[in-house]
């Protein structure tokens, strides 16, 4: 684009603030993963011993560190297309413009303001195997065998916090969604009809390919939403039971504070760090390819 | 056409039931023994409202920081050319893919050098970095888009560009303003881990922090650990949807513009 800009020696000055807390609190700390990751250190001595690539090492050998990837890919996986699937199929119904849909797509889109630490606590009571609401409610109407323990089955509590995810997230694909089919004009719809396409085949053929931008963001910003889960996690099971709902921060934490092995937090922290970058990149090149299509 | 819509009207309800239940729950739930007296208890609990002030204070103190920061270092990428700017430019973008949990170790560490920890500076640092990236590049993009002639005839005049800013560019700012404190706002609010591990001092905790630490404390009386839940979710929920647009357009601007 071809914006004015004006030469200015003193440009610099208005960066300062900015930079300040940026290179303090964020780049300084990813500088000083690496560092750290070399060094074995429990927070307190005064001493760091230099161990160089062990825990790196250490890391390939550990068991943990093969659940939190295959979790985080399951997490991934699941949230993303579940949230995908039910976002476009709502957004569909909303887009019919009915009464009352500024209060339906309010309310299904609220959860995601509301902070992980609540919506944990409030599903962790309603995941309660003896008294919890989940099972009530299949006791109540005669499915007293599908009563699960929620959360202490080491199968199923991970598919029971990636529910949870779904409940607050699944209004963000739906507004995601919604934006972009303002976007498709009318016209195309008018001569599918006009075809003798029904509502279901245009949904299918049209609308679905025509919004291939969004699911491209959706699928990359669920990617990354699953490197940086916590929250839910350490409230809803700690990253239990038996590690079995370990995540790349929750074993940050655990490592690094509960026990005071800061350096194998920081290697972890390495890794992730390049992991959400490649992510990242991959990003970059969809949406900038994306943009020159657009140009073109 | 528009007659036999029942069909459609079901799933919207349906839909909107399911999404409704959980938010539901936790009100019900704040009500079990006591009623609005619960609420009444809490607002009179010693600790309650420390921490209610305290996430106070921390939320206002990033909001301000991260807006007149990232407003000028927008200003300065929008409207002047210098040397290194794109690469800047990149480097702040990439802390829009930082996760927090990334860069936790250092970061107490960090703070506990330099003294901070239990001190609100130790929380608002990391927050305003954390918010700068989203919020310089939402309001970037509104200055671009800015007409250049609105600048043109003061700096023909000679006006300093700092008072361009101050005078002509920060006003125009308004719309814009809203979506980037709205966001900054909702992140710091809800924010569990930097808080959970910088605040260790009961009086200097955010109220993210208040149903952890009352679970531990006393035997738990469900009503009014729901009751802090729902103090914790009320405002920002109460935000939303007053400002419905703002908050839609925060959320999903950065995705599709980053």
């Amino acid at each position: 684009m071809n914006r004015l800009t004006y030469k200015e020696k003193n440009a610099y000055f208005y960066l300062i603030p900015g930079l300040f807390f940026f290179c303090t609190f964020n780049i300084y700390p990813l500088v000083y993963n690496f560092y750290l990751s070399f060094f074995a250190w429990d927070a307190v001595s005064p001493v760091k011993e230099f161990i160089g690539f062990s825990h790196y090492k250490d890391m390939f050998t550990d068991r943990v560190f093969w659940i939190i990837l295959k979790n985080t890919a399951i997490y991934a996986f699941v949230t993303v297309f579940v949230q995908m699937f039910l976002g476009i199929v709502i957004a569909v119904f909303l887009f019919k413009n009915l009464k009352g849909t500024n209060l339906y797509r309010g309310i299904i889109f609220v959860p995601i303001v509301i902070a992980p630490v609540a919506i944990g606590i409030v599903f962790s009571s309603m995941f309660r195997s003896f008294d919890g609401d989940f099972n009530q409610i299949l006791r109540a109407i005669g499915l007293a065998g599908l009563a699960q323990d929620w959360l202490g089955d080491p199968k199923l509590a991970i598919y029971s916090i990636i529910g949870v995810n779904i409940w607050q997230w699944t209004g963000f694909s739906m507004v995601m969604y919604l934006s972009g089919m303002t976007s498709i004009p009318l016209e195309i719809y008018e001569s599918a009809e006009l075809d003798g396409a029904s509502q279901t085949q245009s949904f299918i053929s049209l609308t679905v390919p025509l919004l291939q931008r969004t699911h491209i963001s959706l699928i990359l910003l669920g990617t990354i939403g699953a490197f940086k889960v916590f929250d839910l996690v350490f409230i809803l099971t700690k990253g239990g039971p038996y590690s079995a709902t370990e995540f790349f921060a929750t074993y940050i934490y655990r490592s690094s504070f509960t026990e005071s092995r800061m350096g194998y937090g920081a290697t972890l922290s390495v890794v992730l760090m390049i992991l959400t970058l490649l992510i990242s990149l991959i990003q970059i090149k969809l949406t900038g390819t994306k943009s020159q299509e657009e140009k073109s | 056409m528009r007659k036999n819509n029942w069909k459609d009207y079901l799933v919207l309800i349906v839909f909107t039931i399911i999404f409704a239940y959980p938010l539901y729950i936790m009100f019900q739930k704040s009500m079990i023994s006591g009623g609005f007296s619960n609420y009444v208890s809490i607002a009179m609990d010693k600790s309650i409202p420390r921490y209610l002030l305290n996430s106070t204070i921390v939320t206002a103190s990033t909001i301000i920081l991260t807006f007149l920061t990232a407003s000028l270092s927008a200003y300065a990428f929008s409207f002047f050319s210098f040397k290194g700017n794109k690469t800047l430019f990149m480097v702040f973008l990439f802390g829009l893919m930082v996760a927090p949990c990334s860069i936790v170790v250092p970061l107490f560490v960090l703070v506990k050098k330099l003294n901070l920890l239990n001190n609100y500076l130790g929380l608002i640092g990391p927050y305003v970095a954390l918010s700068f990236p989203f919020a310089m590049l939402i309001l970037k993009n509104y200055y671009d888009d800015l007409p250049r002639s609105l600048v043109e005839s003061a700096r023909i005049d000679g006006c300093k560009s700092f008072k361009i800013y101050v005078k002509i560019v920060l006003p125009l700012t308004r719309p814009v303003m809203a979506v980037s404190i709205i966001m900054t706002a909702l992140t710091t609010w809800n924010e569990f881990l930097i808080a959970m591990l910088i605040m260790m001092k009961q009086n200097k905790q955010m109220i993210t922090i208040a149903p952890i630490n009352y679970m531990g404390q006393y035997q738990t009386n469900i009503g009014k650990l729901f009751s802090i839940l729902i103090l914790i979710a009320l405002p920002p929920m109460i935000v939303f949807f007053v400002m419905q647009k703002e908050f839609v357009k925060g959320i999903t601007a950065g995705s599709i513009k980053g």
